[in-house]
């Protein structure tokens, strides 16, 4: 089986796993129990197979270029890097990557260089390549540095659940979620909740950045005078 | 005293069949787990390096010394600080915030000393002794490496530290995204007066930690933790105090602030961030749904193997045969204790609880059982050491199970128990000029006529994603606009079923009036008294009484596992003109 057919195989487990990610979990875990020969609870992922500092699960994904790459070698070893999970049929109503797109505009960094971003379809069904493809032109997502991907069932799993969701895609419908931020080399990893202001989390994006060495006076960065003008959510000196 | 909640909950859990016995002979229900049943945690695979019991000496923080008003370059802004004419700081202070390494224990390979965050240079920082009615001012530095070039990378160098309750306004209060970076400083004002000027409202035991978005579990695991101890004329900080009316409590080297943190290592003795968390299972795959190993980082919480005291791994401490005043804190990052001090390391010796939260009480409660302590609590003990003989031992002591695998609390009660910290009974009769005051602190209040507004949060679990009322924390959206002056009752509840919840709120005490619809049992340590931190267990529905004065601004509200909070499990509250509150 080549790995374009495999994929749309796997895929077809991630969709009953949308309706019935019970079984999607048992199927996973019956495989890997399996060949790990755990005697008891499943494991999603082995430790050797773990990556980096951030102890990242490999795993096959497909672009909206319609190519198969690798999640962990090449879209986010030795980057700074977001992670989110989106769909285009819930954007409207939970505009996550319209909000994402507004970070990367208060950003000095540059896309494709400093900072690069992995958009997760959590509706690989109706997410297809070339859907993807044309939502990214519609939403005018710069060209490099951001790609939008979709996993099979089981390596869908297997990333949620590093990200800290059950092992399954994530529900489409929901209306939060999260955005992981860090920095690969080091392992430093935070996240933030969709929806709060872009300059807020350009401000986070920026403190996983590799820094500069400090010289000269040290800098007030607050509190900002009463009547000076600054961020509703912090007191520093903008 | 054996009526408290923990105990109760006991009772009703066995009970109801929730949960299976111990070797002890005990059960308990699920409050206050790190994690939920069936789940194996990834550090037995690589458990801390051994060490020797009780062969390191406890380490007593120095005590902060200020600094000349002129060694602050550039000097304080006053148009930067509410009410900062009113009280224009009487002492300075500078704390450094740097990396180093730390002696966590005098056994290889810890000896070689561990890489972490320090404050001057130490690890937990200076001691703050500080005086109501003598304002303070702190400029803390960032002088850590900038991100990727220092040795900690798991830790982010950045900082907003927080008085853990001081009344102080936002602006000092290390509101989370106040943060200063690596090149920067903050300067943090402590007016040092009581809320509402009441002298009822009079805090004692404070703690300094950091609060810093996102990175706040990491940030205190590093070491970014501290006392912050708050005296006026009747807890003066003199145990041979004239004044007829000072309470003399055990002072100086008899007054001894004890911070708890758990903590793993590697090999190497260098610490180890890690909190590795639960994966729930098909009920299939293991005969009834549960959770398995996970080896990555998760939002659950930390546990380290090592029980450090004032970041000493299992210290010894040497006591004279007289009363101290033990001030204990859960300084977390994830750990729930129960505690006690025995002579047996199983049965409780009767010691005095003078305090919850660091606020006294109104008169001591004499207690023979163990407490719950859970992160961020704080509890004052007289311990009397006149009644041990020359070598005696006494051991802080901990009876919550860990999982046989490692990580979180089972819910029984071990036996043998975890041995913390040993005190050392030397020498002979020594005078003691300290005393146990029948009375402390009346507590304020309660005026119910003063309440404006009630409000209801919900502590839950979705998906990976920790909220209160559905939300996550977004530090620029309101999520309750109190009215300055007035009281509120809020009602919270945790919707969970397997997690519990240390829940704080920022600036002002509270006294609680009912848990899961009962009044507070007056001997319940846990509940009573004036309390910022509340034990949110499963299914738990806790209401108090609070008020909101003196500053305005933006403070928060969040579970205090840690790792909770930098997952979002927070609130933005502020304090608003009156008439403007939603």
């Amino acid at each position: 089986m080549d790995n374009r057919r495999k994929f749309l195989v796997d895929l077809s487990i991630g969709a009953t796993g949308l309706l019935a990610a019970g079984a999607v979990a048992s199927a996973i875990a019956g495989a890997v129990e399996s060949k790990h020969g755990q005697p008891k609870g499943v494991q999603f992922f082995s430790i050797d197979k773990l990556h980096g500092r951030g102890q990242l699960p490999e795993a096959t994904v497909e672009t909206s270029d319609g190519k198969t790459v690798r999640f962990y070698a090449d879209l986010i070893k030795g980057k700074v890097v977001l992670i989110n999970y989106m769909s285009i049929d819930n954007e409207k109503d939970f505009p996550i990557v319209g909000g994402l797109l507004e970070v990367t505009q208060q950003l000095k960094s540059k896309l494709g260089t400093d900072l690069h971003i992995v958009s997760i379809t959590s509706d690989p069904v109706r997410d297809t390549p070339a859907r993807l493809r044309a939502f990214a032109k519609r939403m005018g997502i710069p060209k490099q540095g951001w790609h939008f991907v979709r996993m099979s069932g089981k390596d869908s799993a297997i990333v949620s659940a590093r990200l800290h969701r059950h092992p399954m895609p994530p529900d489409p419908r929901s209306r939060i979620s999260v955005i992981h931020y860090g920095n690969e080399p080091l392992g430093l990893w935070g996240m933030f909740p969709v929806g709060i202001a872009p300059v807020d989390a350009a401000m986070r994006v920026a403190s996983v950045m590799p820094g500069k060495p400090i010289g000269g006076e040290m800098r007030r960065a607050g509190p900002r005078k009463r009547d000076e003008a600054g961020h509703a959510f912090n007191n520093r000196i903008a | 005293m054996v009526s408290r909640r923990f105990t109760l909950k006991l009772g009703a859990a066995a009970g109801a069949g929730l949960v299976t016995g111990s070797a002890f002979g005990q059960t308990v229900p699920q409050s206050g787990l790190v994690f939920p049943d069936g789940y194996q945690p990834s550090w037995t695979r690589a458990p801390s390096p051994p060490s020797t019991p009780f062969v390191t000496p406890l380490f007593v923080m120095p005590i902060a010394q200020p600094v000349p008003e002129s060694a602050l370059n550039p000097p304080p802004d006053p148009a930067s600080h509410q009410r900062y004419g009113e009280f224009q700081p009487q002492k300075f202070y500078i704390q450094k915030m740097q990396e180093g390494k730390w002696v966590y224990h005098s056994d290889p390979p810890y000896n070689k000393g561990s890489w972490g965050y320090t404050i001057d240079g130490i690890v937990p920082g200076p001691t703050f002794i500080t005086k109501y009615g003598e304002p303070l001012l702190v400029r803390r530095l960032n002088q850590l490496p900038p991100v990727g070039t220092g040795v900690v990378t798991w830790a982010l160098p950045s900082f907003a530290i927080h008085t853990h309750n001081g009344h102080q306004a936002s602006e000092s209060d290390g509101y989370p995204a106040d943060f200063a970076d690596p090149g920067e400083y903050w300067d943090h004002h402590y007016p040092s007066f009581p809320a509402g000027n009441d002298s009822r409202e009079i805090m004692g035991t404070l703690w300094y930690h950091d609060h810093r978005l996102d990175f706040t579990a990491t940030n205190v695991y590093a070491g970014f933790s501290g006392f912050y101890l708050a005296f006026d004329d009747l807890d003066s900080n003199n145990e041979n105090d004239p004044n007829p009316k000072a309470f003399r409590l055990p002072s100086g080297k008899y007054d001894v602030p004890l911070i708890l943190h758990d903590v793993l290592f590697d090999q190497d003795g260098q610490v180890v961030w890690d909190y590795v968390g639960a994966q729930p299972v098909s009920s299939n795959e293991n005969g009834g749904g549960g959770f398995g190993p996970n080896p990555l980082y998760t939002v659950d919480g930390m546990v380290g193997d090592k029980f450090t005291v004032n970041r000493i791994i299992q210290p010894y401490f040497q006591v004279e045969r007289r009363k101290y005043r033990l001030r204990l804190l859960n300084g977390g990052p994830s750990r729930f204790y129960s505690v006690a001090f025995t002579k047996d390391g199983k049965t409780p010796e009767p010691v005095h609880v003078i305090s919850t939260e660091g606020n006294l009480l109104p008169k001591p409660v004499l207690t023979d059982d163990y407490f719950d302590l859970w992160p961020a609590n704080r509890y004052d003990i007289i311990v009397d050491f006149s009644k041990y003989e020359d070598g005696d031992k006494i051991y802080l002591t901990n009876r919550l199970e860990e999982r046989a695998d490692g990580a979180g609390a089972t819910g029984r009660y071990l036996d043998p128990t975890n041995l913390i910290m040993r005190f050392d009974v030397m020498g002979g009769e020594v005078e003691d000029p300290s005393r146990i005051p029948e009375f402390m602190r009346p507590l304020p209040r309660i005026d119910l006529s003063e309440v404006k507004r009630e409000r209801e949060f919900v502590f839950d679990y979705t998906n990976g994603m920790w909220t209160i009322n559905g939300r996550l924390m977004d530090p620029n959206r309101i999520d309750a606009a109190i009215e300055q002056g007035s009281a509120e009752i809020w009602t919270l509840r945790n919707d969970g079923d397997a997690w519990g919840h240390p829940i704080h709120t920022h600036f002002e005490e509270f006294q609680i009036l009912e848990i899961n619809g009962r009044p507070v049992d007056p001997d319940d340590v846990t509940s009573i008294g004036r309390k910022d931190v509340v034990q949110l267990g499963p299914g738990d529905e806790i209401k108090f009484f609070g008020r909101w004065r003196d500053f305005f601004g933006k403070y928060v509200m969040h579970c205090h596992n840690v790792v909770h909070e930098d997952h979002a499990m927070m609130i933005r509250w502020d304090i608003v003109e009156p008439g403007k509150g939603f």
